[in-house]
Protein backbone atom coordinates (compact mmCIF):
# COMPACT_ATOMS: atom_id res chain seq x y z
CA UNK A 1 0.00 0.00 0.00
CA UNK A 2 1.43 3.06 -0.49
CA UNK A 3 -0.02 5.21 2.14
CA UNK A 4 -1.63 8.01 -0.15
CA UNK A 5 -5.27 6.97 -1.09
CA UNK A 6 -6.61 3.39 1.14
CA UNK A 7 -8.10 1.09 -1.31
CA UNK A 8 -11.53 -0.63 -0.05
CA UNK A 9 -11.59 -3.41 -1.96
CA UNK A 10 -8.38 -5.04 -3.19
CA UNK A 11 -7.95 -7.91 -5.21
CA UNK A 12 -4.20 -8.82 -5.66
CA UNK A 13 -2.98 -12.08 -7.99
CA UNK A 14 -7.03 -14.11 -7.54
CA UNK A 15 -7.41 -17.26 -9.49
CA UNK A 16 -10.39 -19.02 -9.93
CA UNK A 17 -10.38 -22.77 -11.66
CA UNK A 18 -13.04 -25.04 -12.62
CA UNK A 19 -11.05 -28.48 -13.15
CA UNK A 20 -8.19 -27.29 -15.30
CA UNK A 21 -10.28 -24.34 -16.81
CA UNK A 22 -8.71 -21.11 -15.78
CA UNK A 23 -12.16 -18.82 -15.22
CA UNK A 24 -9.85 -15.94 -13.59
CA UNK A 25 -5.99 -16.05 -13.09
CA UNK A 26 -3.79 -13.92 -11.86
CA UNK A 27 -6.75 -10.75 -11.42
CA UNK A 28 -5.34 -8.04 -9.65
CA UNK A 29 -8.39 -4.86 -8.70
CA UNK A 30 -8.62 -1.92 -6.70
CA UNK A 31 -11.28 -0.16 -5.99
CA UNK A 32 -11.31 2.88 -4.03
CA UNK A 33 -13.65 4.37 -1.34
CA UNK A 34 -16.78 5.90 -2.89
CA UNK A 35 -15.93 5.46 -6.38
CA UNK A 36 -18.19 3.27 -9.28
CA UNK A 37 -15.96 0.62 -10.58
CA UNK A 38 -16.99 -1.27 -13.43
CA UNK A 39 -16.31 -4.18 -15.01
CA UNK A 40 -17.00 -4.79 -18.76
CA UNK A 41 -16.02 -8.01 -21.11
CA UNK A 42 -17.29 -9.79 -24.08
CA UNK A 43 -19.52 -12.94 -22.60
CA UNK A 44 -17.63 -15.81 -20.85
CA UNK A 45 -14.84 -13.47 -19.95
CA UNK A 46 -15.31 -14.60 -16.46
CA UNK A 47 -17.40 -11.47 -14.61
CA UNK A 48 -19.78 -13.38 -13.41
CA UNK A 49 -16.95 -15.50 -11.74
CA UNK A 50 -14.92 -13.07 -10.48
CA UNK A 51 -18.81 -11.63 -8.84
CA UNK A 52 -19.20 -15.01 -7.18
CA UNK A 53 -15.58 -15.24 -5.93
CA UNK A 54 -15.76 -11.72 -4.52
CA UNK A 55 -18.83 -12.72 -2.25
CA UNK A 56 -18.03 -15.55 -1.54
CA UNK A 57 -20.12 -17.90 -3.37
CA UNK A 58 -17.43 -19.64 -4.83
CA UNK A 59 -13.93 -20.02 -3.35
CA UNK A 60 -11.13 -19.05 -4.78
CA UNK A 61 -8.56 -21.51 -5.99
CA UNK A 62 -5.68 -18.66 -5.26
CA UNK A 63 -5.34 -14.77 -4.40
CA UNK A 64 -6.64 -12.98 -1.51
CA UNK A 65 -9.47 -10.28 -1.54
CA UNK A 66 -8.64 -7.74 1.27
CA UNK A 67 -11.43 -5.34 2.24
CA UNK A 68 -10.67 -2.44 4.58
CA UNK A 69 -7.28 -4.15 5.43
CA UNK A 70 -8.34 -7.96 6.03
CA UNK A 71 -8.06 -10.66 3.83
CA UNK A 72 -12.01 -11.92 3.57
CA UNK A 73 -11.01 -14.43 0.78
CA UNK A 74 -12.05 -17.74 3.22
CA UNK A 75 -14.83 -16.21 4.87
CA UNK A 76 -18.67 -17.65 4.09
CA UNK A 77 -20.86 -15.41 2.62
CA UNK A 78 -22.93 -14.00 5.08
CA UNK A 79 -19.42 -13.18 6.95
CA UNK A 80 -18.50 -10.65 3.87
CA UNK A 81 -21.96 -9.28 4.25
CA UNK A 82 -21.63 -8.79 7.68
CA UNK A 83 -18.32 -6.81 6.98
CA UNK A 84 -20.04 -5.03 4.02
CA UNK A 85 -19.39 -6.47 1.03
CA UNK A 86 -23.17 -7.38 -0.47
CA UNK A 87 -24.13 -8.42 -4.16
CA UNK A 88 -27.33 -8.23 -5.85
CA UNK A 89 -28.05 -10.58 -8.26
CA UNK A 90 -28.55 -11.09 -12.06
CA UNK A 91 -31.20 -13.49 -11.87
CA UNK A 92 -32.50 -15.01 -8.21
CA UNK A 93 -32.56 -11.13 -6.88
CA UNK A 94 -35.50 -11.44 -4.65
CA UNK A 95 -38.05 -13.64 -1.85
CA UNK A 96 -41.07 -13.94 -4.57
CA UNK A 97 -43.61 -14.96 -2.02
CA UNK A 98 -43.17 -12.00 0.14
CA UNK A 99 -44.19 -8.41 -0.10
CA UNK A 100 -42.18 -6.14 -1.35
CA UNK A 101 -41.73 -4.18 1.66
CA UNK A 102 -41.16 -7.41 3.40
CA UNK A 103 -38.17 -8.27 1.01
CA UNK A 104 -36.38 -4.98 2.45
CA UNK A 105 -37.15 -5.61 6.03
CA UNK A 106 -35.41 -9.05 5.86
CA UNK A 107 -32.37 -7.06 4.03
CA UNK A 108 -32.20 -5.44 7.09
CA UNK A 109 -31.76 -8.33 9.35
CA UNK A 110 -28.60 -7.48 10.31
CA UNK A 111 -29.82 -4.19 12.14
CA UNK A 112 -31.01 -6.89 14.67
CA UNK A 113 -28.21 -6.48 17.51
CA UNK A 114 -30.25 -7.98 20.36
CA UNK A 115 -28.98 -12.12 20.86
CA UNK A 116 -31.29 -14.48 20.19
CA UNK A 117 -33.18 -15.39 23.39
CA UNK A 118 -33.75 -11.77 23.47
CA UNK A 119 -35.54 -12.11 20.20
CA UNK A 120 -37.06 -15.28 21.12
CA UNK A 121 -38.45 -13.94 24.49
CA UNK A 122 -39.94 -10.84 22.39
CA UNK A 123 -37.88 -8.37 24.66
CA UNK A 124 -38.35 -4.54 25.11
CA UNK A 125 -35.01 -4.04 23.16
CA UNK A 126 -35.82 -6.79 20.45
CA UNK A 127 -39.18 -5.03 20.00
CA UNK A 128 -37.61 -1.65 19.96
CA UNK A 129 -35.64 -2.66 17.44
CA UNK A 130 -37.77 -4.37 15.15
CA UNK A 131 -39.68 -0.47 15.21
CA UNK A 132 -36.34 0.89 14.09
CA UNK A 133 -36.33 -1.55 11.69
CA UNK A 134 -39.80 -1.03 9.93
CA UNK A 135 -38.80 2.80 10.09
CA UNK A 136 -35.93 2.13 8.30
CA UNK A 137 -37.47 -0.42 6.16
CA UNK A 138 -40.20 2.81 5.18
CA UNK A 139 -36.99 5.22 4.55
CA UNK A 140 -35.63 2.88 2.44
CA UNK A 141 -38.18 2.33 0.11
CA UNK A 142 -38.73 5.99 -0.33
CA UNK A 143 -35.20 6.50 -1.24
CA UNK A 144 -35.71 3.57 -4.04
CA UNK A 145 -39.15 5.20 -5.09
CA UNK A 146 -40.78 1.84 -4.69
CA UNK A 147 -43.39 3.06 -1.45
CA UNK A 148 -46.61 2.48 -3.75
CA UNK A 149 -45.68 -0.61 -4.65
CA UNK A 150 -44.62 -1.93 -0.75
CA UNK A 151 -47.86 -4.66 -0.18
CA UNK A 152 -47.72 -5.97 -3.98
CA UNK A 153 -45.83 -9.51 -3.54
CA UNK A 154 -42.43 -9.15 -4.81
CA UNK A 155 -42.93 -11.96 -7.90
CA UNK A 156 -46.02 -9.74 -9.26
CA UNK A 157 -43.63 -6.63 -9.88
CA UNK A 158 -43.18 -5.49 -13.48
CA UNK A 159 -39.11 -6.84 -14.50
CA UNK A 160 -37.58 -3.12 -14.01
CA UNK A 161 -38.96 -2.77 -9.88
CA UNK A 162 -37.81 -6.10 -9.65
CA UNK A 163 -34.29 -5.50 -10.59
CA UNK A 164 -34.89 -2.21 -8.47
CA UNK A 165 -36.26 -4.29 -5.76
CA UNK A 166 -32.69 -6.65 -5.26
CA UNK A 167 -30.87 -3.45 -5.29
CA UNK A 168 -32.78 -2.74 -2.47
CA UNK A 169 -32.41 -5.67 -0.53
CA UNK A 170 -28.82 -5.50 -0.62
CA UNK A 171 -29.15 -1.56 0.28
CA UNK A 172 -31.11 -2.88 3.22
CA UNK A 173 -27.83 -4.24 4.62
CA UNK A 174 -26.10 -1.10 5.09
CA UNK A 175 -22.60 -2.01 2.65
CA UNK A 176 -20.13 -0.51 1.87
CA UNK A 177 -19.32 -2.07 -1.22
CA UNK A 178 -22.36 -2.65 -2.74
CA UNK A 179 -21.45 -5.19 -6.12
CA UNK A 180 -24.46 -5.15 -8.75
CA UNK A 181 -24.70 -7.73 -11.19
CA UNK A 182 -25.66 -6.28 -14.53
CA UNK A 183 -28.21 -3.92 -12.78
CA UNK A 184 -29.75 -2.31 -16.15
CA UNK A 185 -29.79 -5.60 -18.47
CA UNK A 186 -33.15 -6.25 -20.48
CA UNK A 187 -34.06 -2.37 -19.49
CA UNK A 188 -35.30 0.31 -21.85
CA UNK A 189 -33.19 3.21 -22.70
CA UNK A 190 -35.56 5.34 -20.16
CA UNK A 191 -35.24 2.55 -17.62
CA UNK A 192 -31.71 2.25 -18.08
CA UNK A 193 -31.26 6.12 -17.33
CA UNK A 194 -33.41 6.02 -14.17
CA UNK A 195 -31.41 3.03 -13.59
CA UNK A 196 -27.88 5.12 -13.74
CA UNK A 197 -29.42 8.32 -11.85
CA UNK A 198 -30.53 5.69 -9.00
CA UNK A 199 -27.24 4.16 -8.73
CA UNK A 200 -25.37 7.63 -8.55
CA UNK A 201 -27.68 8.48 -5.57
CA UNK A 202 -26.88 5.43 -3.86
CA UNK A 203 -23.22 6.63 -4.45
CA UNK A 204 -23.94 9.74 -3.19
CA UNK A 205 -25.30 8.35 -0.05
CA UNK A 206 -21.47 6.73 1.10
CA UNK A 207 -21.71 3.44 -1.08
CA UNK A 208 -18.69 2.21 -3.09
CA UNK A 209 -20.03 0.36 -5.96
CA UNK A 210 -18.46 -2.59 -8.35
CA UNK A 211 -20.72 -3.23 -10.86
CA UNK A 212 -20.43 -5.86 -14.31
CA UNK A 213 -22.65 -4.70 -16.99
CA UNK A 214 -22.72 -4.82 -20.65
CA UNK A 215 -24.64 -1.65 -21.41
CA UNK A 216 -21.97 0.90 -22.86
CA UNK A 217 -24.23 3.85 -21.94
CA UNK A 218 -24.95 2.66 -18.75
CA UNK A 219 -21.06 2.26 -18.14
CA UNK A 220 -19.79 5.23 -20.00
CA UNK A 221 -22.39 7.65 -17.90
CA UNK A 222 -21.53 6.08 -14.35
CA UNK A 223 -18.60 4.50 -14.46
CA UNK A 224 -15.29 6.86 -13.12
CA UNK A 225 -12.92 3.45 -14.04
CA UNK A 226 -13.52 0.37 -15.66
CA UNK A 227 -12.03 -2.76 -16.03
CA UNK A 228 -12.20 -4.76 -18.86
CA UNK A 229 -11.81 -8.40 -18.39
CA UNK A 230 -11.34 -11.35 -21.17
CA UNK A 231 -10.90 -14.77 -21.02
CA UNK A 232 -10.22 -14.32 -17.13
CA UNK A 233 -7.65 -12.08 -17.47
CA UNK A 234 -7.85 -8.13 -17.50
CA UNK A 235 -6.75 -6.37 -20.35
CA UNK A 236 -7.11 -3.06 -19.42
CA UNK A 237 -8.00 -0.53 -16.64
CA UNK A 238 -8.98 3.04 -17.00
CA UNK A 239 -11.32 5.94 -17.56
CA UNK A 240 -13.70 5.27 -20.94
CA UNK A 241 -11.92 7.29 -22.68
CA UNK A 242 -8.39 5.29 -22.07
CA UNK A 243 -10.05 2.06 -22.85
CA UNK A 244 -11.80 3.07 -25.73
CA UNK A 245 -8.67 3.46 -27.38
CA UNK A 246 -6.37 0.36 -26.31
CA UNK A 247 -6.23 -2.33 -28.72
CA UNK A 248 -6.78 -5.19 -27.14
CA UNK A 249 -9.98 -4.56 -26.36
CA UNK A 250 -11.04 -3.68 -29.24
CA UNK A 251 -9.46 -7.02 -30.66
CA UNK A 252 -11.23 -8.52 -27.38
CA UNK A 253 -14.76 -7.16 -28.70
CA UNK A 254 -14.35 -6.77 -32.61
CA UNK A 255 -11.45 -9.93 -33.08
CA UNK A 256 -8.27 -9.21 -34.86
CA UNK A 257 -7.37 -7.27 -37.78
CA UNK A 258 -4.97 -8.48 -39.62
CA UNK A 259 -3.93 -7.50 -42.71
CA UNK A 260 -5.76 -9.55 -45.33
CA UNK A 261 -8.19 -10.68 -43.66
CA UNK A 262 -10.92 -10.01 -45.84
CA UNK B 1 -56.07 -11.13 3.28
CA UNK B 2 -55.57 -12.38 6.62
CA UNK B 3 -57.72 -12.62 9.71
CA UNK B 4 -57.33 -8.72 10.75
CA UNK B 5 -55.88 -7.87 13.94
CA UNK B 6 -59.23 -6.46 16.33
CA UNK B 7 -60.56 -10.15 15.30
CA UNK B 8 -57.43 -12.52 16.55
CA UNK B 9 -57.48 -11.96 20.44
CA UNK B 10 -61.70 -12.91 20.61
CA UNK B 11 -61.29 -15.42 18.49
CA UNK B 12 -58.23 -17.24 20.53
CA UNK B 13 -59.88 -16.40 23.62
CA UNK B 14 -63.41 -18.43 22.44
CA UNK B 15 -61.26 -21.01 21.15
CA UNK B 16 -59.25 -21.23 24.31
CA UNK B 17 -62.74 -21.02 26.42
CA UNK B 18 -63.93 -23.93 23.84
CA UNK B 19 -61.14 -26.22 24.40
CA UNK B 20 -61.16 -25.72 28.56
CA UNK B 21 -64.59 -27.12 28.55
CA UNK B 22 -64.54 -29.93 26.60
CA UNK B 23 -63.96 -32.61 28.59
CA UNK B 24 -67.27 -31.38 30.20
CA UNK B 25 -68.78 -31.53 27.19
CA UNK B 26 -67.21 -34.86 25.48
CA UNK B 27 -68.15 -37.93 27.44
CA UNK B 28 -67.18 -40.67 25.65
CA UNK B 29 -63.73 -41.55 26.84
CA UNK B 30 -62.62 -43.42 22.83
CA UNK B 31 -63.08 -39.48 21.73
CA UNK B 32 -61.14 -38.08 24.38
CA UNK B 33 -57.97 -40.91 24.06
CA UNK B 34 -58.21 -39.59 20.65
CA UNK B 35 -57.89 -36.14 21.31
CA UNK B 36 -55.12 -36.17 23.95
CA UNK B 37 -52.84 -38.44 20.59
CA UNK B 38 -53.82 -35.94 18.43
CA UNK B 39 -52.58 -33.20 20.07
CA UNK B 40 -49.13 -34.60 21.64
CA UNK B 41 -48.79 -36.00 17.70
CA UNK B 42 -49.52 -32.34 16.60
CA UNK B 43 -46.67 -30.92 18.89
CA UNK B 44 -44.20 -33.27 16.88
CA UNK B 45 -45.84 -31.97 13.22
CA UNK B 46 -44.95 -28.09 14.51
CA UNK B 47 -41.48 -29.49 14.69
CA UNK B 48 -41.79 -31.35 11.05
CA UNK B 49 -43.26 -28.09 9.54
CA UNK B 50 -40.44 -25.92 11.63
CA UNK B 51 -37.82 -27.95 9.87
CA UNK B 52 -39.93 -28.50 6.29
CA UNK B 53 -40.20 -24.72 6.27
CA UNK B 54 -36.15 -24.52 5.99
CA UNK B 55 -35.87 -27.18 3.38
CA UNK B 56 -35.04 -29.50 6.06
CA UNK B 57 -37.00 -32.87 4.86
CA UNK B 58 -36.67 -34.87 7.84
CA UNK B 59 -38.01 -38.50 8.13
CA UNK B 60 -37.27 -39.01 11.72
CA UNK B 61 -39.42 -37.19 13.44
CA UNK B 62 -40.69 -39.65 15.21
CA UNK B 63 -37.44 -40.82 16.27
CA UNK B 64 -37.01 -37.29 18.59
CA UNK B 65 -40.58 -38.24 19.99
CA UNK B 66 -39.32 -41.78 20.70
CA UNK B 67 -36.09 -40.32 21.70
CA UNK B 68 -38.09 -38.05 24.37
CA UNK B 69 -40.36 -41.03 25.74
CA UNK B 70 -37.32 -43.88 26.06
CA UNK B 71 -35.28 -40.82 28.05
CA UNK B 72 -39.00 -40.00 30.21
CA UNK B 73 -39.45 -43.37 30.49
CA UNK B 74 -35.99 -44.41 31.48
CA UNK B 75 -35.39 -42.29 34.01
CA UNK B 76 -38.69 -42.56 36.09
CA UNK B 77 -38.58 -46.52 35.75
CA UNK B 78 -35.06 -46.60 36.72
CA UNK B 79 -34.33 -44.04 38.50
CA UNK B 80 -37.56 -43.19 40.03
CA UNK B 81 -37.73 -39.74 39.08
CA UNK B 82 -41.33 -37.90 39.01
CA UNK B 83 -42.53 -36.62 35.63
CA UNK B 84 -42.05 -33.89 36.12
CA UNK B 85 -38.44 -34.28 36.59
CA UNK B 86 -38.63 -36.44 33.53
CA UNK B 87 -40.21 -33.95 31.20
CA UNK B 88 -37.78 -31.16 30.74
CA UNK B 89 -35.06 -33.88 30.55
CA UNK B 90 -36.75 -35.33 28.06
CA UNK B 91 -37.08 -32.74 26.26
CA UNK B 92 -33.70 -31.11 26.85
CA UNK B 93 -32.11 -34.65 26.36
CA UNK B 94 -33.63 -35.02 22.64
CA UNK B 95 -31.99 -31.23 21.93
CA UNK B 96 -28.89 -31.83 22.92
CA UNK B 97 -28.87 -35.03 21.05
CA UNK B 98 -30.51 -33.34 17.43
CA UNK B 99 -27.63 -30.38 18.73
CA UNK B 100 -24.77 -32.67 17.97
CA UNK B 101 -26.24 -34.55 14.97
CA UNK B 102 -27.37 -31.07 13.57
CA UNK B 103 -23.64 -30.40 13.36
CA UNK B 104 -22.83 -32.75 11.07
CA UNK B 105 -25.87 -33.47 8.85
CA UNK B 106 -27.34 -30.07 8.50
CA UNK B 107 -24.56 -28.56 6.48
CA UNK B 108 -24.77 -31.88 4.05
CA UNK B 109 -27.05 -30.52 1.81
CA UNK B 110 -30.96 -31.48 1.50
CA UNK B 111 -30.72 -34.92 0.05
CA UNK B 112 -28.01 -36.43 2.32
CA UNK B 113 -30.07 -34.84 5.00
CA UNK B 114 -33.14 -36.57 4.21
CA UNK B 115 -31.29 -40.10 3.58
CA UNK B 116 -29.64 -39.75 7.28
CA UNK B 117 -32.40 -39.07 8.58
CA UNK B 118 -34.29 -42.05 7.42
CA UNK B 119 -31.18 -44.42 8.03
CA UNK B 120 -31.82 -42.43 11.74
CA UNK B 121 -34.87 -43.41 11.87
CA UNK B 122 -34.93 -47.09 11.67
CA UNK B 123 -31.50 -46.98 13.75
CA UNK B 124 -32.77 -46.01 16.66
CA UNK B 125 -35.68 -48.64 16.55
CA UNK B 126 -33.39 -51.14 15.75
CA UNK B 127 -30.80 -49.54 18.78
CA UNK B 128 -34.00 -49.53 21.57
CA UNK B 129 -34.97 -53.26 20.09
CA UNK B 130 -31.45 -54.87 20.86
CA UNK B 131 -30.49 -52.74 24.33
CA UNK B 132 -31.74 -55.12 27.42
CA UNK B 133 -31.73 -51.53 29.51
CA UNK B 134 -34.39 -49.95 27.86
CA UNK B 135 -36.32 -53.75 28.03
CA UNK B 136 -35.38 -54.76 24.32
CA UNK B 137 -37.99 -55.57 22.09
CA UNK B 138 -40.68 -55.47 24.40
CA UNK B 139 -40.22 -51.85 25.60
CA UNK B 140 -40.28 -50.34 29.10
CA UNK B 141 -43.68 -50.73 31.02
CA UNK B 142 -45.29 -49.55 34.35
CA UNK B 143 -44.00 -45.91 33.27
CA UNK B 144 -45.79 -44.08 36.26
CA UNK B 145 -48.60 -41.94 35.87
CA UNK B 146 -48.15 -38.21 36.49
CA UNK B 147 -49.40 -36.58 40.25
CA UNK B 148 -49.32 -33.48 41.86
CA UNK B 149 -49.43 -33.98 45.64
CA UNK B 150 -51.67 -36.86 46.80
CA UNK B 151 -53.52 -36.24 43.10
CA UNK B 152 -52.98 -38.96 40.39
CA UNK B 153 -53.54 -38.42 36.73
CA UNK B 154 -55.83 -41.46 35.83
CA UNK B 155 -59.01 -39.97 34.03
CA UNK B 156 -58.42 -39.11 30.41
CA UNK B 157 -59.98 -35.64 31.37
CA UNK B 158 -56.74 -35.45 33.90
CA UNK B 159 -54.24 -36.10 31.11
CA UNK B 160 -56.36 -33.60 28.66
CA UNK B 161 -55.11 -30.38 30.48
CA UNK B 162 -52.15 -32.05 30.69
CA UNK B 163 -51.93 -32.95 26.96
CA UNK B 164 -53.62 -29.26 26.08
CA UNK B 165 -51.42 -27.44 28.65
CA UNK B 166 -48.04 -29.22 26.80
CA UNK B 167 -49.39 -27.85 23.33
CA UNK B 168 -50.09 -24.38 24.15
CA UNK B 169 -46.75 -24.59 25.43
CA UNK B 170 -45.34 -25.67 22.29
CA UNK B 171 -47.51 -23.62 20.15
CA UNK B 172 -46.38 -20.46 22.41
CA UNK B 173 -42.89 -21.17 21.76
CA UNK B 174 -42.83 -21.37 17.38
CA UNK B 175 -45.55 -18.61 18.19
CA UNK B 176 -42.48 -16.88 19.55
CA UNK B 177 -40.14 -17.89 16.61
CA UNK B 178 -42.30 -17.08 13.89
CA UNK B 179 -43.06 -13.63 15.39
CA UNK B 180 -39.08 -13.00 15.58
CA UNK B 181 -36.91 -11.35 13.63
CA UNK B 182 -35.52 -15.44 13.71
CA UNK B 183 -38.70 -16.41 11.66
CA UNK B 184 -38.55 -13.96 9.33
CA UNK B 185 -34.78 -14.92 9.00
CA UNK B 186 -36.14 -18.34 8.62
CA UNK B 187 -38.52 -17.30 6.13
CA UNK B 188 -35.91 -15.40 3.76
CA UNK B 189 -34.17 -18.54 3.58
CA UNK B 190 -37.34 -20.53 2.50
CA UNK B 191 -37.68 -18.03 0.02
CA UNK B 192 -34.15 -18.15 -0.95
CA UNK B 193 -31.26 -19.41 0.90
CA UNK B 194 -28.42 -17.63 -1.58
CA UNK B 195 -30.26 -14.33 -1.63
CA UNK B 196 -30.45 -14.68 2.66
CA UNK B 197 -27.01 -15.41 3.03
CA UNK B 198 -26.10 -12.58 0.61
CA UNK B 199 -27.79 -10.28 2.93
CA UNK B 200 -26.45 -11.56 6.22
CA UNK B 201 -28.56 -14.58 7.09
CA UNK B 202 -26.16 -17.23 8.97
CA UNK B 203 -28.39 -20.17 7.29
CA UNK B 204 -26.69 -23.13 9.03
CA UNK B 205 -27.44 -20.92 12.47
CA UNK B 206 -30.87 -20.72 11.52
CA UNK B 207 -31.47 -24.31 10.12
CA UNK B 208 -29.84 -25.45 13.36
CA UNK B 209 -32.52 -23.80 15.74
CA UNK B 210 -35.01 -24.79 14.12
CA UNK B 211 -33.94 -28.34 14.15
CA UNK B 212 -32.95 -28.04 17.90
CA UNK B 213 -36.55 -26.51 18.98
CA UNK B 214 -38.08 -29.17 16.83
CA UNK B 215 -35.98 -31.77 18.63
CA UNK B 216 -37.01 -30.25 22.28
CA UNK B 217 -40.67 -30.04 21.71
CA UNK B 218 -40.90 -33.37 20.30
CA UNK B 219 -39.31 -34.80 23.45
CA UNK B 220 -41.35 -32.79 25.75
CA UNK B 221 -44.09 -34.34 24.10
CA UNK B 222 -42.39 -37.83 24.02
CA UNK B 223 -42.17 -37.73 27.78
CA UNK B 224 -46.42 -37.07 28.11
CA UNK B 225 -46.91 -39.75 25.32
CA UNK B 226 -45.12 -42.25 27.58
CA UNK B 227 -46.42 -41.39 30.98
CA UNK B 228 -49.66 -41.17 29.28
CA UNK B 229 -49.68 -44.85 28.30
CA UNK B 230 -47.56 -46.09 30.68
CA UNK B 231 -45.96 -48.55 28.14
CA UNK B 232 -43.62 -47.96 25.17
CA UNK B 233 -42.12 -50.26 22.56
CA UNK B 234 -39.55 -49.56 19.83
CA UNK B 235 -41.94 -49.95 17.08
CA UNK B 236 -44.00 -47.28 17.94
CA UNK B 237 -41.37 -44.49 17.11
CA UNK B 238 -40.34 -46.04 13.52
CA UNK B 239 -40.12 -44.25 10.21
CA UNK B 240 -43.63 -45.09 9.07
CA UNK B 241 -44.96 -43.12 12.29
CA UNK B 242 -42.38 -40.16 10.65
CA UNK B 243 -44.12 -40.62 7.56
CA UNK B 244 -47.92 -40.69 8.76
CA UNK B 245 -46.84 -37.71 11.10
CA UNK B 246 -45.71 -35.82 7.74
CA UNK B 247 -49.12 -36.41 6.09
CA UNK B 248 -50.75 -34.71 8.95
CA UNK B 249 -48.57 -31.93 8.45
CA UNK B 250 -49.70 -31.75 4.57
CA UNK B 251 -53.07 -32.37 5.22
CA UNK B 252 -53.18 -29.22 7.78
CA UNK B 253 -51.47 -27.33 5.36
CA UNK B 254 -47.44 -26.96 5.53
CA UNK B 255 -47.29 -23.40 5.50
CA UNK B 256 -50.03 -23.01 8.46
CA UNK B 257 -47.29 -23.21 11.18
CA UNK B 258 -49.03 -23.72 14.11
CA UNK B 259 -53.07 -24.32 13.10
CA UNK B 260 -51.64 -26.98 10.02
CA UNK B 261 -50.38 -29.31 12.49
CA UNK B 262 -53.34 -29.09 14.72
CA UNK B 263 -55.70 -29.85 12.36
CA UNK B 264 -54.19 -32.22 10.05
CA UNK B 265 -53.09 -34.50 13.14
CA UNK B 266 -56.87 -34.02 14.55
CA UNK B 267 -58.54 -35.46 11.10
CA UNK B 268 -55.79 -37.76 10.72
CA UNK B 269 -56.52 -39.20 14.08
CA UNK B 270 -59.91 -38.63 13.95
CA UNK B 271 -61.10 -40.16 10.36
CA UNK B 272 -59.75 -43.16 9.92
CA UNK B 273 -61.02 -44.74 13.82
CA UNK B 274 -64.67 -43.42 12.38
CA UNK B 275 -64.22 -45.17 9.14
CA UNK B 276 -63.33 -47.88 11.29
CA UNK B 277 -60.26 -48.57 9.57
CA UNK B 278 -57.99 -50.69 11.36
CA UNK B 279 -54.21 -50.89 11.15
CA UNK B 280 -54.51 -53.60 8.12
CA UNK B 281 -56.16 -50.88 5.50
CA UNK B 282 -54.62 -48.34 7.42
CA UNK B 283 -51.40 -47.80 5.31
CA UNK B 284 -53.64 -47.75 2.15
CA UNK B 285 -55.77 -45.31 3.41
CA UNK B 286 -52.89 -42.89 4.22
CA UNK B 287 -51.86 -43.73 0.51
CA UNK B 288 -54.84 -42.49 -1.39
CA UNK B 289 -54.76 -39.26 1.03
CA UNK B 290 -51.56 -38.73 0.03
CA UNK B 291 -52.60 -38.95 -3.37
CA UNK B 292 -55.61 -36.68 -2.70
CA UNK B 293 -53.28 -34.24 -1.40
CA UNK B 294 -50.87 -34.03 -3.95
CA UNK B 295 -53.08 -33.66 -6.65
CA UNK B 296 -56.12 -31.29 -4.93
CA UNK B 297 -55.02 -29.70 -2.12
CA UNK B 298 -51.54 -28.58 -1.98
CA UNK B 299 -52.19 -25.92 0.60
CA UNK B 300 -53.40 -28.71 2.64
CA UNK B 301 -57.62 -28.27 4.51
CA UNK B 302 -56.43 -24.75 5.76
CA UNK B 303 -55.01 -23.33 2.49
CA UNK B 304 -59.05 -23.27 1.22
CA UNK B 305 -59.70 -20.83 4.16
CA UNK B 306 -56.84 -18.74 3.71
CA UNK B 307 -54.54 -18.01 0.95
CA UNK B 308 -52.17 -15.95 2.84
CA UNK B 309 -49.32 -18.65 3.54
CA UNK B 310 -45.32 -17.98 5.05
CA UNK B 311 -47.40 -15.28 7.41
CA UNK B 312 -50.09 -17.36 8.80
CA UNK B 313 -49.34 -19.16 11.84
Amino acid sequence: MTGLKVALLEIRHLSKRFEGLAAISDFNLEVNELEIHGIIGPNGAGKTTLFNVISGFLPATAGSVIFKGEDIVKLPVHSRAKRGVVRSFQLINLFPELTVYENAYVGHHRSHKTGLIGQFLHTASAKEERKICAQKTTELLEFMGLSSLKGELAKNLPYGHQKTLGICIALATKPSLLMLDEPVAGMNPEETMNMVKLIQKIRDNNVTILLVEHDMVAVANLCERISVLNYGEKIAEGSMNEIKGSEKVIEAYLGKWEEGSL
Amino acid sequence: MRLSGHLKIPSLMLAGVILIFLPFVIKNQHLMHIIILASLESIVVMGFVAQHNLKLITFCTAAFWGMGAYISGFLSTKLGLSFWSCLPLAGIGTALFAFILGLIVIRSGWVTFLMISIVLGEVFVEALGHMDIVGGWDGITGIPRPAIGTFVFVSKGAYYYLALGLTSLCAVIFAAFYKSAIGKAWTAINQSPELAASVGINIFKYRMIAYVAAAFTSGLSGSLYAHYLCFIAPHTFGILRSLYLSINAAVGGLYFFISGPIIGSIILRAVPEYLRITDKYEPIFEGAVIILIALFFRRGVLGFFRKSTLRGL
